[in-house]
Protein backbone atom coordinates (compact mmCIF):
# COMPACT_ATOMS: atom_id res chain seq x y z
CA UNK A 1 0.00 0.00 0.00
CA UNK A 2 1.55 3.33 -1.04
CA UNK A 3 2.13 5.57 2.24
CA UNK A 4 2.14 8.72 0.02
CA UNK A 5 -1.68 9.08 0.39
CA UNK A 6 -1.23 8.81 4.41
CA UNK A 7 1.68 11.80 3.81
CA UNK A 8 -1.21 13.88 1.38
CA UNK A 9 -3.60 13.35 4.40
CA UNK A 10 -1.58 14.57 7.29
CA UNK A 11 -0.71 17.48 4.93
CA UNK A 12 -4.62 18.14 4.15
CA UNK A 13 -5.14 18.00 7.94
CA UNK A 14 -2.11 20.21 9.09
CA UNK A 15 -3.44 23.17 6.70
CA UNK A 16 -7.07 22.44 8.03
CA UNK A 17 -5.72 23.27 11.38
CA UNK A 18 -4.04 26.19 10.18
CA UNK A 19 -7.22 27.75 8.50
CA UNK A 20 -8.95 27.30 11.85
CA UNK A 21 -6.39 29.32 13.99
CA UNK A 22 -6.75 32.21 10.91
CA UNK A 23 -10.23 31.80 11.47
CA UNK A 24 -10.13 32.51 15.11
CA UNK A 25 -7.24 35.47 14.66
CA UNK A 26 -9.51 37.13 12.17
CA UNK A 27 -12.75 36.97 14.40
CA UNK A 28 -10.52 38.59 17.53
CA UNK A 29 -9.02 41.25 15.25
CA UNK A 30 -10.91 43.81 17.66
CA UNK A 31 -10.95 41.96 21.24
CA UNK A 32 -8.75 44.80 23.47
CA UNK A 33 -5.25 42.90 24.62
CA UNK A 34 -6.34 40.04 22.01
CA UNK A 35 -2.38 38.04 21.51
CA UNK A 36 -2.56 35.83 18.20
CA UNK A 37 -1.75 32.15 17.92
CA UNK A 38 0.29 30.94 15.93
CA UNK A 39 0.66 27.26 14.49
CA UNK A 40 4.06 25.86 13.93
CA UNK A 41 4.34 22.51 11.43
CA UNK A 42 7.25 19.97 11.85
CA UNK A 43 8.08 16.92 9.45
CA UNK A 44 8.50 13.39 11.42
CA UNK A 45 10.35 11.28 9.48
CA UNK A 46 9.36 7.73 10.14
CA UNK A 47 11.25 4.85 8.66
CA UNK A 48 8.03 3.96 6.71
CA UNK A 49 5.89 6.60 6.88
CA UNK A 50 7.11 10.17 6.61
CA UNK A 51 4.19 12.61 7.35
CA UNK A 52 3.71 16.05 8.45
CA UNK A 53 1.59 17.40 11.47
CA UNK A 54 1.41 20.40 14.00
CA UNK A 55 4.06 20.07 16.15
CA UNK A 56 2.65 23.44 18.81
CA UNK A 57 0.65 26.84 18.57
CA UNK A 58 2.30 29.64 20.22
CA UNK A 59 1.12 32.52 21.55
CA UNK A 60 2.47 35.69 19.21
CA UNK A 61 3.25 38.23 22.12
CA UNK A 62 4.00 40.85 19.93
CA UNK A 63 2.20 43.83 20.94
CA UNK A 64 -0.61 45.75 19.62
CA UNK A 65 -0.90 49.25 19.19
CA UNK A 66 -2.35 51.60 21.59
CA UNK A 67 -5.86 53.21 21.56
CA UNK A 68 -6.24 56.45 23.04
CA UNK A 69 -9.51 56.64 24.77
CA UNK A 70 -8.93 58.85 27.55
CA UNK A 71 -10.91 56.87 29.65
CA UNK A 72 -8.91 57.15 33.55
CA UNK A 73 -9.68 53.39 34.41
CA UNK A 74 -7.67 52.40 31.12
CA UNK A 75 -4.67 51.29 31.29
CA UNK A 76 -2.00 49.62 28.79
CA UNK A 77 1.32 48.11 29.51
CA UNK A 78 4.50 50.09 28.52
CA UNK A 79 6.79 47.31 27.88
CA UNK A 80 6.93 43.51 28.82
CA UNK A 81 4.06 42.07 31.11
CA UNK A 82 0.62 41.37 32.25
CA UNK A 83 -2.03 42.60 34.80
CA UNK A 84 -3.39 39.80 37.39
CA UNK A 85 -7.07 38.99 36.91
CA UNK A 86 -8.87 37.04 39.04
CA UNK A 87 -11.80 34.85 37.93
CA UNK A 88 -15.43 34.43 39.43
CA UNK A 89 -14.38 30.52 40.35
CA UNK A 90 -11.49 32.17 41.88
CA UNK A 91 -8.50 31.28 39.33
CA UNK A 92 -5.94 33.57 38.30
CA UNK A 93 -5.14 34.71 34.82
CA UNK A 94 -3.33 37.07 32.76
CA UNK A 95 -4.21 39.77 30.14
CA UNK A 96 -2.64 43.01 28.27
CA UNK A 97 -6.32 44.01 28.04
CA UNK A 98 -6.51 46.88 30.00
CA UNK A 99 -10.06 48.30 29.51
CA UNK A 100 -10.91 48.35 33.13
CA UNK A 101 -14.56 49.40 34.66
CA UNK A 102 -16.23 49.31 37.71
CA UNK A 103 -18.75 47.64 39.32
CA UNK A 104 -21.96 48.90 40.98
CA UNK A 105 -19.75 47.65 44.26
CA UNK A 106 -16.96 49.87 43.02
CA UNK A 107 -14.59 46.83 42.22
CA UNK A 108 -12.24 47.20 39.72
CA UNK A 109 -13.10 44.44 36.69
CA UNK A 110 -12.58 43.65 32.87
CA UNK A 111 -15.60 43.67 31.15
CA UNK A 112 -16.35 40.12 31.27
CA UNK A 113 -16.85 40.87 35.44
CA UNK A 114 -13.58 39.00 36.57
CA UNK A 115 -11.86 41.76 38.95
CA UNK A 116 -8.56 43.44 38.49
CA UNK A 117 -6.02 42.39 41.11
CA UNK A 118 -3.42 44.36 43.08
CA UNK A 119 -0.60 44.05 45.08
CA UNK A 120 -2.72 43.69 48.01
CA UNK A 121 -5.72 41.71 46.32
CA UNK A 122 -8.73 43.48 44.41
CA UNK A 123 -9.22 47.06 44.23
CA UNK A 124 -12.30 48.95 45.29
CA UNK A 125 -13.30 52.12 44.81
CA UNK A 126 -15.47 53.91 47.11
CA UNK A 127 -18.77 55.28 45.75
CA UNK A 128 -18.95 58.53 44.03
CA UNK A 129 -14.89 59.04 44.32
CA UNK A 130 -13.52 59.95 40.88
CA UNK A 131 -11.20 57.02 40.27
CA UNK A 132 -8.18 57.16 38.08
CA UNK A 133 -4.74 55.10 37.07
CA UNK A 134 -1.03 56.78 37.14
CA UNK A 135 1.43 56.15 35.61
CA UNK A 136 3.19 54.11 37.96
CA UNK A 137 0.35 51.84 37.64
CA UNK A 138 -1.28 53.18 41.53
CA UNK A 139 -5.25 53.53 41.16
CA UNK A 140 -6.25 56.52 43.20
CA UNK A 141 -9.75 57.45 44.38
CA UNK A 142 -10.20 61.58 44.99
CA UNK A 143 -6.36 61.65 44.86
CA UNK A 144 -6.15 59.13 48.07
CA UNK A 145 -3.79 56.07 46.80
CA UNK A 146 -6.64 52.87 47.27
CA UNK A 147 -4.33 50.09 45.47
CA UNK A 148 -1.82 49.07 42.84
CA UNK A 149 -2.02 47.62 39.54
CA UNK A 150 -0.36 44.11 39.85
CA UNK A 151 1.60 43.36 36.61
CA UNK A 152 3.37 39.84 36.42
CA UNK A 153 6.01 38.98 33.96
CA UNK A 154 7.16 35.26 32.70
CA UNK A 155 10.30 33.61 32.34
CA UNK A 156 9.06 31.35 29.53
CA UNK A 157 6.15 33.70 28.00
CA UNK A 158 6.13 30.92 25.26
CA UNK A 159 4.59 27.93 27.77
CA UNK A 160 1.35 29.91 28.09
CA UNK A 161 -1.74 28.80 27.26
CA UNK A 162 -5.06 30.88 26.06
CA UNK A 163 -7.95 30.97 28.47
CA UNK A 164 -10.23 32.80 26.40
CA UNK A 165 -11.76 36.44 27.64
CA UNK A 166 -8.00 37.80 26.38
CA UNK A 167 -6.34 35.92 28.89
CA UNK A 168 -3.76 34.14 29.31
CA UNK A 169 -3.15 30.59 32.15
CA UNK A 170 0.39 30.62 33.39
CA UNK A 171 1.27 26.99 33.25
CA UNK A 172 4.02 25.29 36.16
CA UNK A 173 6.98 25.47 34.00
CA UNK A 174 6.68 29.30 32.76
CA UNK A 175 7.87 30.60 35.96
CA UNK A 176 5.85 33.71 37.10
CA UNK A 177 7.52 36.53 38.60
CA UNK A 178 6.00 40.25 39.70
CA UNK A 179 6.92 43.36 38.10
CA UNK A 180 7.18 46.04 40.48
CA UNK A 181 8.17 48.80 38.86
CA UNK A 182 5.64 48.49 35.11
CA UNK A 183 4.95 51.43 33.59
CA UNK A 184 1.54 51.78 32.09
CA UNK A 185 0.24 54.16 29.98
CA UNK A 186 -3.31 55.74 31.26
CA UNK A 187 -6.26 56.44 29.73
CA UNK A 188 -4.73 53.75 26.34
CA UNK A 189 -6.57 50.33 26.07
CA UNK A 190 -3.87 48.03 24.10
CA UNK A 191 -5.49 46.51 20.96
CA UNK A 192 -5.46 42.95 19.32
CA UNK A 193 -1.85 42.19 17.42
CA UNK A 194 -3.53 40.48 14.60
CA UNK A 195 -2.89 41.95 11.09
CA UNK A 196 -5.63 41.11 8.92
CA UNK A 197 -3.49 41.04 5.43
CA UNK A 198 -0.92 38.99 6.94
CA UNK A 199 -3.81 36.42 8.53
CA UNK A 200 -5.37 36.63 5.16
CA UNK A 201 -2.13 35.62 2.97
CA UNK A 202 -1.66 32.90 5.38
CA UNK A 203 -5.28 31.75 4.79
CA UNK A 204 -4.79 31.66 0.95
CA UNK A 205 -1.34 29.57 1.54
CA UNK A 206 -2.98 27.60 3.81
CA UNK A 207 -6.09 26.77 1.39
CA UNK A 208 -3.44 26.40 -1.84
CA UNK A 209 -1.74 23.45 0.26
CA UNK A 210 -4.47 22.04 1.00
CA UNK A 211 -6.01 21.85 -2.36
CA UNK A 212 -2.71 20.87 -3.31
CA UNK A 213 -2.49 17.74 -0.89
CA UNK A 214 -5.77 17.03 -1.64
CA UNK A 215 -4.83 16.24 -5.39
CA UNK A 216 -1.25 14.65 -4.88
CA UNK A 217 -3.68 12.13 -2.51
CA UNK A 218 -6.08 11.96 -5.57
CA UNK A 219 -2.59 11.30 -8.15
CA UNK A 220 -2.15 8.78 -5.63
CA UNK A 221 -5.27 7.25 -5.30
CA UNK A 222 -5.14 7.03 -9.44
CA UNK A 223 -1.36 5.58 -9.79
CA UNK A 224 -3.07 2.79 -7.46
CA UNK A 225 -6.19 1.95 -9.38
CA UNK A 226 -4.05 2.03 -12.76
CA UNK A 227 -1.82 -0.42 -11.09
CA UNK A 228 -4.77 -2.63 -10.26
CA UNK A 229 -6.48 -2.59 -13.60
CA UNK A 230 -2.29 -3.20 -14.99
CA UNK A 231 -2.71 -6.18 -12.85
CA UNK A 232 -6.05 -7.38 -14.01
CA UNK A 233 -4.97 -7.42 -17.76
CA UNK B 1 -13.48 19.82 10.28
CA UNK B 2 -13.69 22.47 7.88
CA UNK B 3 -16.73 23.75 9.12
CA UNK B 4 -15.39 24.80 12.39
CA UNK B 5 -13.18 27.54 10.84
CA UNK B 6 -16.62 28.15 9.00
CA UNK B 7 -18.31 28.90 12.85
CA UNK B 8 -15.44 30.28 13.98
CA UNK B 9 -15.56 33.55 11.10
CA UNK B 10 -19.43 34.03 11.83
CA UNK B 11 -18.81 35.12 15.21
CA UNK B 12 -16.09 37.36 14.18
CA UNK B 13 -18.32 38.34 11.04
CA UNK B 14 -21.21 38.86 13.16
CA UNK B 15 -19.00 40.86 16.44
CA UNK B 16 -18.40 43.55 13.24
CA UNK B 17 -21.86 43.61 12.14
CA UNK B 18 -22.74 44.45 16.03
CA UNK B 19 -19.63 47.23 15.87
CA UNK B 20 -21.39 49.05 12.71
CA UNK B 21 -24.80 48.98 14.34
CA UNK B 22 -23.45 50.70 17.31
CA UNK B 23 -21.07 53.11 15.05
CA UNK B 24 -24.39 54.18 12.99
CA UNK B 25 -26.35 54.61 16.34
CA UNK B 26 -23.32 56.99 17.67
CA UNK B 27 -23.21 59.17 14.34
CA UNK B 28 -27.08 59.31 14.04
CA UNK B 29 -26.91 60.69 16.97
CA UNK B 30 -24.27 63.67 16.44
CA UNK B 31 -26.83 66.42 16.77
CA UNK B 32 -28.42 64.99 19.94
CA UNK B 33 -28.06 67.40 23.29
CA UNK B 34 -25.74 65.58 25.52
CA UNK B 35 -25.64 62.40 24.12
CA UNK B 36 -22.97 60.12 25.01
CA UNK B 37 -21.25 57.63 22.20
CA UNK B 38 -21.30 53.77 23.09
CA UNK B 39 -18.19 51.48 22.09
CA UNK B 40 -18.77 47.68 21.97
CA UNK B 41 -16.52 45.44 23.37
CA UNK B 42 -15.24 42.12 22.43
CA UNK B 43 -13.33 38.83 24.11
CA UNK B 44 -12.33 35.86 23.00
CA UNK B 45 -14.22 32.35 23.58
CA UNK B 46 -12.91 29.79 25.62
CA UNK B 47 -10.43 27.47 23.95
CA UNK B 48 -10.00 23.86 22.86
CA UNK B 49 -6.56 22.04 23.60
CA UNK B 50 -6.27 19.34 21.39
CA UNK B 51 -2.92 18.24 22.60
CA UNK B 52 -1.63 19.79 26.15
CA UNK B 53 1.66 21.18 26.46
CA UNK B 54 4.49 18.42 28.28
CA UNK B 55 7.37 19.05 30.64
CA UNK B 56 9.45 16.66 28.37
CA UNK B 57 9.86 14.73 25.59
CA UNK B 58 7.70 16.89 23.10
CA UNK B 59 6.35 20.43 22.66
CA UNK B 60 5.82 22.31 25.73
CA UNK B 61 3.40 24.38 24.53
CA UNK B 62 0.97 21.94 23.38
CA UNK B 63 -1.85 23.16 20.68
CA UNK B 64 -5.26 25.12 21.45
CA UNK B 65 -7.71 26.20 18.55
CA UNK B 66 -9.67 29.09 19.65
CA UNK B 67 -13.70 29.53 18.86
CA UNK B 68 -14.27 33.04 17.95
CA UNK B 69 -15.26 36.42 19.72
CA UNK B 70 -18.35 37.45 21.57
CA UNK B 71 -19.44 40.95 22.61
CA UNK B 72 -19.25 41.29 26.39
CA UNK B 73 -20.60 44.73 26.55
CA UNK B 74 -21.32 48.20 25.12
CA UNK B 75 -19.71 50.78 27.26
CA UNK B 76 -20.99 54.73 27.06
CA UNK B 77 -18.08 56.83 26.61
CA UNK B 78 -18.54 59.23 29.34
CA UNK B 79 -16.16 62.39 28.25
CA UNK B 80 -17.93 65.56 28.16
CA UNK B 81 -19.16 66.86 24.59
CA UNK B 82 -18.11 70.50 23.50
CA UNK B 83 -20.35 73.28 25.61
CA UNK B 84 -22.45 75.41 22.97
CA UNK B 85 -23.30 78.86 23.90
CA UNK B 86 -26.88 79.44 23.45
CA UNK B 87 -28.03 82.13 25.95
CA UNK B 88 -31.13 80.57 26.64
CA UNK B 89 -31.98 81.15 30.33
CA UNK B 90 -33.21 77.67 30.88
CA UNK B 91 -30.50 76.10 28.80
CA UNK B 92 -28.07 74.33 31.45
CA UNK B 93 -24.79 72.53 30.68
CA UNK B 94 -23.40 70.16 33.46
CA UNK B 95 -19.12 71.05 33.20
CA UNK B 96 -17.51 67.97 35.07
CA UNK B 97 -19.39 64.63 36.01
CA UNK B 98 -23.58 64.38 37.22
CA UNK B 99 -26.65 63.72 35.50
CA UNK B 100 -29.80 65.85 36.15
CA UNK B 101 -32.64 63.45 37.81
CA UNK B 102 -35.99 64.00 36.02
CA UNK B 103 -39.25 61.73 36.77
CA UNK B 104 -40.85 59.51 34.40
CA UNK B 105 -44.62 59.31 33.68
CA UNK B 106 -44.63 56.12 35.39
CA UNK B 107 -42.46 57.78 38.59
CA UNK B 108 -39.31 56.30 38.56
CA UNK B 109 -36.51 58.56 37.50
CA UNK B 110 -34.36 58.24 35.32
CA UNK B 111 -30.99 60.87 34.61
CA UNK B 112 -29.73 62.71 31.49
CA UNK B 113 -26.89 65.21 30.18
CA UNK B 114 -29.20 66.75 28.09
CA UNK B 115 -29.70 70.24 29.61
CA UNK B 116 -32.17 71.84 27.46
CA UNK B 117 -34.98 72.78 29.59
CA UNK B 118 -38.80 74.10 29.04
CA UNK B 119 -41.59 75.19 31.17
CA UNK B 120 -45.08 73.48 30.91
CA UNK B 121 -48.15 75.61 31.31
CA UNK B 122 -47.75 75.01 35.05
CA UNK B 123 -44.36 77.07 35.24
CA UNK B 124 -42.88 73.61 36.58
CA UNK B 125 -39.44 73.05 34.59
CA UNK B 126 -39.56 70.01 32.35
CA UNK B 127 -36.99 68.90 30.01
CA UNK B 128 -37.56 68.53 26.05
CA UNK B 129 -40.27 65.66 26.51
CA UNK B 130 -42.07 67.74 29.21
CA UNK B 131 -40.25 65.18 32.35
CA UNK B 132 -40.28 67.48 35.43
CA UNK B 133 -36.75 67.67 37.12
CA UNK B 134 -36.65 66.17 40.33
CA UNK B 135 -36.49 67.38 42.71
CA UNK B 136 -39.44 69.71 41.06
CA UNK B 137 -38.61 73.56 40.47
CA UNK B 138 -41.20 75.79 39.81
CA UNK B 139 -41.46 79.47 37.94
CA UNK B 140 -44.04 81.46 38.87
CA UNK B 141 -45.46 83.27 35.20
CA UNK B 142 -44.72 87.04 36.21
CA UNK B 143 -41.04 86.57 35.94
CA UNK B 144 -39.15 88.56 33.86
CA UNK B 145 -35.07 87.42 34.68
CA UNK B 146 -34.29 83.50 35.69
CA UNK B 147 -30.82 82.76 37.11
CA UNK B 148 -28.98 79.69 37.34
CA UNK B 149 -25.72 79.63 39.39
CA UNK B 150 -22.89 77.51 39.04
CA UNK B 151 -24.10 75.58 42.28
CA UNK B 152 -27.03 74.91 40.62
CA UNK B 153 -29.25 77.76 42.94
CA UNK B 154 -32.42 78.74 40.40
CA UNK B 155 -33.41 82.58 40.96
CA UNK B 156 -36.03 84.92 39.87
CA UNK B 157 -36.71 88.37 39.51
CA UNK B 158 -39.87 89.88 39.56
CA UNK B 159 -41.41 92.73 37.94
CA UNK B 160 -40.91 96.23 40.34
CA UNK B 161 -38.88 93.97 42.63
CA UNK B 162 -34.61 94.63 42.22
CA UNK B 163 -33.43 91.54 44.20
CA UNK B 164 -33.35 88.05 42.84
CA UNK B 165 -35.57 85.24 45.07
CA UNK B 166 -34.81 81.71 45.08
CA UNK B 167 -37.18 79.16 43.65
CA UNK B 168 -35.34 75.91 43.73
CA UNK B 169 -32.05 74.02 43.51
CA UNK B 170 -30.91 71.89 40.71
CA UNK B 171 -29.46 68.56 41.74
CA UNK B 172 -26.99 66.36 40.23
CA UNK B 173 -26.75 62.56 40.43
CA UNK B 174 -23.46 60.38 40.12
CA UNK B 175 -23.33 56.36 39.48
CA UNK B 176 -20.20 54.21 40.81
CA UNK B 177 -20.02 53.25 37.29
CA UNK B 178 -21.56 55.45 35.18
CA UNK B 179 -20.59 53.64 31.98
CA UNK B 180 -22.79 50.58 33.26
CA UNK B 181 -26.53 53.49 32.91
CA UNK B 182 -28.99 51.41 30.86
CA UNK B 183 -30.23 53.78 28.01
CA UNK B 184 -33.88 53.90 27.51
CA UNK B 185 -34.50 55.98 24.84
CA UNK B 186 -35.24 59.79 24.88
CA UNK B 187 -32.10 60.95 25.89
CA UNK B 188 -32.73 59.00 29.26
CA UNK B 189 -30.51 56.50 31.27
CA UNK B 190 -31.51 54.65 34.28
CA UNK B 191 -30.32 52.62 37.00
CA UNK B 192 -28.87 48.84 36.70
CA UNK B 193 -27.46 46.54 38.55
CA UNK B 194 -24.08 47.14 37.32
CA UNK B 195 -24.13 51.01 37.59
CA UNK B 196 -25.05 51.15 41.31
CA UNK B 197 -27.05 53.50 43.25
CA UNK B 198 -27.19 56.96 42.36
CA UNK B 199 -25.64 59.37 45.00
CA UNK B 200 -26.98 63.20 44.57
CA UNK B 201 -25.56 66.53 45.86
CA UNK B 202 -25.19 70.16 45.15
CA UNK B 203 -23.59 70.75 41.77
CA UNK B 204 -19.91 72.12 42.58
CA UNK B 205 -19.69 69.84 45.71
CA UNK B 206 -16.59 67.44 45.82
CA UNK B 207 -17.42 65.31 42.57
CA UNK B 208 -19.56 67.12 41.25
CA UNK B 209 -19.75 68.77 37.86
CA UNK B 210 -20.83 73.08 38.23
CA UNK B 211 -23.83 74.12 35.97
CA UNK B 212 -23.65 76.24 33.21
CA UNK B 213 -26.52 78.74 32.32
CA UNK B 214 -27.14 79.37 28.75
CA UNK B 215 -25.42 76.16 27.27
CA UNK B 216 -25.65 73.00 25.69
CA UNK B 217 -23.91 70.05 25.65
CA UNK B 218 -22.76 68.64 22.65
CA UNK B 219 -22.79 64.73 21.56
CA UNK B 220 -19.43 63.76 22.59
CA UNK B 221 -19.64 61.61 19.29
CA UNK B 222 -15.77 61.94 17.12
CA UNK B 223 -17.13 62.01 13.73
CA UNK B 224 -13.64 61.49 12.22
CA UNK B 225 -13.17 58.24 14.98
CA UNK B 226 -16.31 56.70 13.82
CA UNK B 227 -15.60 56.95 10.30
CA UNK B 228 -12.11 55.46 10.62
CA UNK B 229 -13.79 52.62 13.06
CA UNK B 230 -16.55 51.98 10.30
CA UNK B 231 -13.76 51.43 7.79
CA UNK B 232 -11.69 49.00 10.13
CA UNK B 233 -15.16 47.12 10.72
CA UNK B 234 -15.78 47.01 7.14
CA UNK B 235 -12.29 45.43 5.97
CA UNK B 236 -12.45 43.00 9.26
CA UNK B 237 -15.96 42.07 8.39
CA UNK B 238 -14.90 40.61 4.77
CA UNK B 239 -11.75 38.95 6.22
CA UNK B 240 -14.19 37.13 8.53
CA UNK B 241 -16.08 36.45 4.85
CA UNK B 242 -12.98 35.83 3.17
CA UNK B 243 -12.61 33.06 5.71
CA UNK B 244 -16.15 32.06 5.48
CA UNK B 245 -15.27 31.86 1.58
CA UNK B 246 -12.30 29.54 2.10
CA UNK B 247 -13.74 26.89 3.98
CA UNK B 248 -16.78 26.83 1.65
CA UNK B 249 -14.22 26.54 -1.19
CA UNK B 250 -12.28 23.63 0.85
CA UNK B 251 -15.95 21.81 1.65
CA UNK B 252 -16.53 21.80 -2.25
CA UNK B 253 -12.92 20.78 -3.04
CA UNK B 254 -13.76 17.86 -0.43
CA UNK B 255 -17.02 17.16 -1.90
CA UNK B 256 -17.13 17.86 -5.71
CA UNK B 257 -13.23 15.65 -6.29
Amino acid sequence: MSSGLYTSLSGAIANLQQIEVVANNVANSDTAGFRRDQLRFDTVLGAALPFARTADDRVDLTPGTFKLTGNPLHAAIDGEGFFAIQNPDGSETYTRRGDFRLTAAGLLTLPSGASVLGTGGPITIPPGARAEIAADGSVSADGAIVGQLRVVRFDAPELLEKAGESGVRATAEAGLQDVPDARVAAGFVEQSNVDLSGELVTLILAQRSFEASMNSLRINDELTQSLIQQAER
Amino acid sequence: MGSNAMFTAVTGAGAQQLRIDVISNNLANLGTVGYKASRPQFEDLLYETIRPGVAEGGSPTGIQFGRGTRIVGTEKIQSSGVLRTTEQALDVAIDGRGFLAVQQLNGDIAYTRNGSLKLDPNGTVVNTSGLPLDPPITIPPDTVEIQITQDGIVSIRQPGSPTLSEVGQIQLAVFPNETGLTAIGGNLLVESDSSGAPTTGTPGDEAFGLIQQGALEEANVNIAEELVNLILAQRAFEANTRVISASDEILRFVTQR
